[in-house]
């Protein structure tokens, strides 16, 4: 019988560098050119397996990123054993923007929270104002997870949640992690990422 | 028929086939019983798949459905349940010449000869573990039964291969009934009366509680009142009872009880005590209109009380129903041993009958009970007496001797069904109680747990109750059942509470002698022990008593030691005896009096009545069954959906301008369900310790259900109080905040209310009235202050209110008597706010309804300070004042800038007292400044909130104020 782990994940970030964006493309494998500004906060499940068979629940929490709905964030983030902090590498002040998350989450957060910082829209290379090394140089100092995704594409999106589910610690029991309750009925349909249809070469379980 | 089916199913379910038969006797072991081919023994035959998508499996059923004679086809019904596994098999027969022959036998004629060459007999048998269960059933629709049993073939495959996956758990709702459980008899009042989302689990934003059990929770609220909303045919059923309770103090019926019996016309007119209380208090306005709202929205019993008062002048017929609560019957100590004597029950029965008059031959009694001193009897109409069924006693003792019975409860549980044509309309169940708590002052704790002991301890015994589940699968057991005293759609309780004034015995005798008539009542009712158990939650929360404008029912002298309004010397004279109700949300309960009858002078306490009028929507009770079952199945399985609920909010931000103090706007969110499936939702608060929203905001429904497509409406108001204003004085004047509404296994969606506040003058502390440098809306931060040097005498608002009034008003009668208008009282707070002029009186006309709004203004300015002119912890010592020169230098002892609005206020009321008043008037100059005392001294003296200091009397305050007035 395979482990379960079971873990909160928050999504912080600019408004429109592509969080929700990125967990549609997780968890539905679906891109959308024509979101909505996220007005609230939406909840979302998703397992992913890793190679020794071990399954780790994501409940993910993807948060507004509009500056007047800043105060809320927390209420979200609490409790989360990782985050995900995104911003757009063709947008500069994206980038200042997921720093002074980094900065709140070091301050305000769990401890042992894990957080990655997450490039996205890497299929507008062309237009790029951050580049790899500083943000890679940045995460290093900060001991941040950091890669780079397209939503759009797909590239890097599973790479960087399975790099997550490696990191986090999978030695506590399941039912002390996560701040939701287990109740009847909040399982939902378990997409196997290994089933899933991908364009990127089984990125999904080779990482 | 297909449709109606399928449309029976859930969505999650086929139908695959289905077909019309006839059941012939369910046959045991080649059991060959007749069969009969009326109507009843028609049902519809359906198979039906499960499909499980994320396993990709699918499982099978067969179900036999029926409809109840002369409904329509919508109204189906399950009659059995199998799931098609290894224990189902059928069989198919051309009908054999048995079957025909016993189907001729009943006396067919050649018509089902002729027919039956073409019945074919198909039987269904389920093996269980100790027996077969075999259906027999006919029909003739060949092509139909092919595809049944071409289907059923298919699905047991099915199930063969996949034998160790079967589950099948999704026929248990075909199978239980659980949501209907609920209308086998009412739910307990005190959970249909609080609000819905108070029973649900906490929750706050990114920590949804258990929205699963929320889900089912708001779901059965739901499919109940949506049931009932279905199954109502529009018409409802009036009843009309009148109830009384008498402390007959051991003594047998000697007087005339007819006062106490028939019905009382009016409040006003019997008891002559309903005086315009409006004309002394102006506080009255200052009650907050969303806590009206919201508690009438809790249920209709608060809604009721309203309602009771502007009904007052209806007509009242003759009571259907009398019921009567009599206690301490019997004082003798045998009494206490021996409760077996009917000797007096008897005497109080004629008496009642006797009392009635020529009205008494129209009455019959229905049912009694007695337990030693305590009696409970009801008299109904011989006219409606087939209308009350279903009758159940229960008694129970309490107090001291417990057991004993001399302190207790005696009840009776009834229902009541209206007469109908053609449905059977659902029953409205009526439960009386008639106590007699603990005595003595010191024992309300003893009283609140007599209440709560006695709410426990009366159940009444249901266990010849017919179960109507007519499941053949289900076993009922006829088991030992009970039901509360709560499971009620009305529940009385007429009580002798012994329930006391918390005031000094002068202070409630001086209260109730004082002129106008009973104008104390008010102010004397706030320090009754039952109103403060009520308010408090300690006993009796969520009844409702209808407002009390006569004396108080006890005790009066039988000899000498009485006092000027005959009251005992010896007894802190008490509303002891009372009568109070809830109601379920479904019947409107309008109470029309409420008074006690002076007249009957036989035992010390005078007897009290109430006259009820109940509205009762006739609901079929079949139908209500059907809805129910019906929604259940479309509003089931939403927690294991794969689909998340969605809606949509429309608007997304409610700006609300600029709010002043004390001005109620109102906004509507309109929610829509844009999603696949049921949505439950409901707001949250940020986290834990906060509030789902700030105090000047409130939001009606927290909770709510939307089916797919459904829309419904939330009202948003803003309303800014006294405690409101307080802290946004003090804070920048915009108004932001975000509302989180919760979708049960889904998103959180966030609305935002905006603002601009407005300062006001009112609700702030003195201190910092005297050190604004200017009207409070010309600041620009509230931060603004002048120096404590520069600081003005006292508050420029107040001494604008007091001048204006100083100036203009000549009758201080003009005071009080004005009709107070809300517009007129929202200028001049405006005014005062923003440093304008005050309207100048036109005209004499004019000047009365000024006159009044601006005295009216002056004493919610008052009245709205953080801290009471006089600091809480000076109280006591007023009262020890016993002389004006003693009492003026006291005043040395207040902070300065209450000393100078003392001063300059008494001044005015001192001045006020002393016009000459028009020569026609009535009142005398002691009066009047008796009158402004009533008003003044408890905003002046206003108790402290804090608790930290004990309330001083209030005659106490009056007489302090009146040192300077006077
Ligand atoms: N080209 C490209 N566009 C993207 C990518 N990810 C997101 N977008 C687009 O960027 C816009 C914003 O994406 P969202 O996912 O709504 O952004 P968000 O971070 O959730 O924004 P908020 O909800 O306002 O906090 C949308 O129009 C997306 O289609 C990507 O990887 N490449
Ligand atoms: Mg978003």
């Amino acid at each position: 019988m395979s482990k379960q782990f079971q873990f909160k994940l928050v999504l912080l970030g600019e408004s429109a560098v592509g969080k929700s964006s990125l967990v549609l493309r997780f968890v539905k494998d679906q891109f959308d050119d024509y979101r909505e500004s996220t007005i609230g906060a939406a909840f979302l499940t998703q397992t992913v397996t890793l190679e020794d068979q071990t399954t780790v629940k994501f409940e993910i929490w993807d948060t507004a990123g509009q500056e007047r709905y800043k105060s809320l964030a927390p209420m979200y983030y609490r409790n989360a054993n990782c985050a995900v902090v995104v911003y757009d590498i063709t947008q500069t002040a994206s980038l200042e923007k997921a720093k002074t998350w980094i900065r709140e989450l070091q301050r305000q957060a769990d401890p042992s929270i894990v957080i990655a910082l997450c490039g996205n829209k890497l299929d507008l290379s062309a237009r790029r104002q951050v580049t790899e090394e500083e943000a890679s140089k940045y995460a290093d100092e900060e001991g941040l997870l950091w890669s780079e995704t397209s939503a759009k594409t797909g590239e890097g999106v599973n790479a960087i949640f399975n790099a997550i589910a490696k990191k986090l610690p999978l030695t506590a029991p399941p039912s002390a992690r996560g701040a939701r309750a287990a109740a009847p009925g909040t399982t939902r349909q378990n997409v196997d990422l290994n089933r899933q249809p991908t364009a990127r070469g089984g990125e999904a379980c080779n990482c | 028929m297909e449709a109606a089916v399928q449309s029976f199913l859930r969505s999650s379910e086929d139908l695959k086939a289905a077909l019309e038969v006839e059941v012939t006797q369910p046959q045991e072991h080649g059991d060959l019983s007749s069969s009969s081919t009326d109507d009843r023994s028609r049902r519809i035959l359906a198979v039906v798949s499960h499909r499980m998508d994320y396993v990709g499996g699918e499982e099978g059923s067969v179900l036999i459905l029926k409809r109840p004679p002369g409904h329509s086809i919508e109204d189906l019904s399950v009659e059995v349940v199998y799931p098609i596994s290894g224990s189902f098999s059928f069989s198919v027969a051309q009908a054999r010449r048995t079957t025909l022959d016993l189907r001729a036998s009943v006396g067919e004629t050649g018509a089902t000869l002729g027919q039956s060459r073409t019945e074919l007999t198909l039987t269904i048998k389920y093996e269980l573990a100790t027996e077969i269960r075999s259906h027999t059933l006919i029909t003739r629709d060949t092509r139909k039964l092919q595809s049944f049993t071409a289907e059923c073939r298919r699905l047991k495959g099915i199930f063969t291969r996949n034998e160790f996956d079967a589950d099948f758990s999704w026929l248990s709702l075909y199978t239980q009934e659980s949501s209907l459980k609920s209308f086998s008899s009412p739910i307990d009042l005190r959970t249909v009366n609080i609000p819905l989302h108070t029973r649900l689990s906490p929750a706050s934003a990114g920590l949804p509680g258990d929205d699963a059990a929320d889900i089912s929770i708001v779901r059965e609220n739901w499919i109940y009142n949506k049931a009932v909303e279905e199954a109502s045919i529009g018409s409802s059923a009036r009843l009309l009872i009148r109830t009384g309770t008498f402390n007959v103090n051991g003594k047998m019926p000697s007087q005339d009880l007819s006062p106490w019996l028939r019905p009382t016309k009016r409040d006003s007119e019997k008891s002559g005590w309903i005086s315009p209380l409006k004309s002394i208090s102006p506080l009255d306005i200052l009650s907050n209109p969303i806590d009206e709202q919201v508690t009438s929205s809790l249920g209709a019993s608060s809604a009721t009380l309203a309602h009771a008062s502007s009904n007052n002048n209806a007509n009242i017929s003759d009571p259907d129903l009398l019921v009567l609560g009599f206690q301490e019957l019997d004082l003798s100590t045998e009494a206490l041993l021996y409760a077996t004597s009917t000797v007096k029950e008897d005497a109080w029965v004629e008496a009642i009958l006797a009392g009635l008059g020529e009205r008494g031959i129209l009455y019959e009694k229905l049912a009694s009970k007695q337990l030693v001193g305590m009696l409970i009897i009801a008299i109904a109409k011989k006219a409606r007496l087939s209308c009350f069924g279903d009758i159940r006693f229960s008694a129970a003792g309490a107090g001291i001797m417990g057991i004993m019975g001399n302190k207790g409860a005696t009840a009776i549980r009834m229902s009541y069904t209206p007469l109908a044509q053609e449905i059977s309309p659902s029953p409205t169940v009526l439960t009386f109680v008639n106590a007699h708590l603990a005595a003595f002052d010191e024992m309300v704790e003893r009283r609140n747990s007599d209440f709560h002991d006695l709410s426990r301890r009366l159940v009444f015994d249901q266990t010849d109750e017919l179960d109507s589940n007519s499941y053949a699968n289900i076993a009922s057991e006829t088991s030992r059942r009970t039901v509360g005293l709560f499971e009620s759609d009305v529940l009385f309780w007429m009580v002798h509470l012994n329930y006391r004034i918390d005031l000094a015995d002068g202070d409630v005798r001086e209260l109730l002698a004082s002129s106008p008539g009973a104008s104390n009542i008010p102010l004397l009712l706030k320090y009754d022990q039952l109103k403060t158990a009520i308010a408090s939650g300690k006993a009796f929360a969520g009844f409702s008593e209808h407002a009390i404008t006569h004396m108080p029912s006890y005790r009066y002298a039988s000899n000498t030691s009485e006092d000027s309004l005959r009251y005992d010397r010896k007894r802190k004279p008490a509303w002891t005896d009372r009568i109070l109700h809830m109601s379920a949300p479904s019947v409107r309960v309008t109470q029309h009096s409420y008074c006690t009858h002076p007249q009957i002078t036989m035992s010390d306490h005078r007897p009290v009545s109430a006259d009820f009028e109940l509205n009762v929507s006739t609901i079929d009770k079949q139908r209500r069954e059907l809805a129910a079952s019906k929604l259940y199945r479309e509003l089931w399985g939403v927690e294991q959906s794969s689909n998340t609920p969605k809606i949509k909010l429309q608007p997304m931000t409610l700006d609300f301008g600029k709010v002043y103090y004390r001005r109620l706007i109102r906004q509507t969110l309109s929610i829509q369900n844009d999603g696949q499936i049921p949505c439950v939702y409901r707001f949250v608060a940020a986290d834990a310790e906060q509030a789902i929203c700030p105090q000047w905001l409130k939001i009606d429904p927290v909770v709510g259900l939307l089916r797919p497509g459904e829309l419904s409406t939330t009202t948003v108001t803003v309303f800014v109080d006294n405690s409101s204003a307080s802290r946004l004085n003090l804070a920048p004047p915009r108004l932001d905040f975000t509302l989180i509404l919760h979708t049960a296994l889904g998103k959180d969606y966030f609305i935002s209310v905006t603002g601009e506040y407005q300062y006001t003058c009112f609700a702030n502390k003195l201190t910092r009235l005297t050190r604004l440098p200017g009207p409070v809306r010309t600041m620009k931060s509230p931060n603004d202050r002048i120096h404590a040097r520069q600081s003005v005498n006292a508050p420029r608002e107040i001494m604008t209110l007091i001048n204006w009034l100083m100036t203009h008003v000549t009758d201080p009668n003009d005071l009080f008597n004005g009709p107070l208008e809300e517009s007129i009282c929202m200028n001049i707070r405006e005014c005062l706010d923003t440093g304008d002029q005050f309207p100048f009186p036109q005209s004499g006309e004019e000047r009365g309804p000024l006159a009044t709004a601006i005295a009216s203004i002056l004493v919610q300015l008052l009245d709205s300070l953080v801290d009471p002119v006089v600091p809480p912890y000076l109280h006591a010592r007023c009262l020890q004042m016993t002389s004006r020169d003693e009492a003026f230098e006291l005043l040395d002892e207040f902070p300065p800038e209450s000393v100078n609005v003392w001063i300059s206020l008494t001044a005015f009321l001192h001045y006020m007292a002393l016009q000459k008043l028009p020569s026609q008037s009535s009142t005398d100059q002691a009066d009047i400044a008796e009158r402004l005392a009533t008003v003044f001294a408890p905003v002046l003296l206003r108790d402290d909130s804090t608790g930290l200091h004990t309330p001083v009397s209030p005659i106490g305050k009056r007489k302090f104020l009146l040192h300077f007035i006077g």
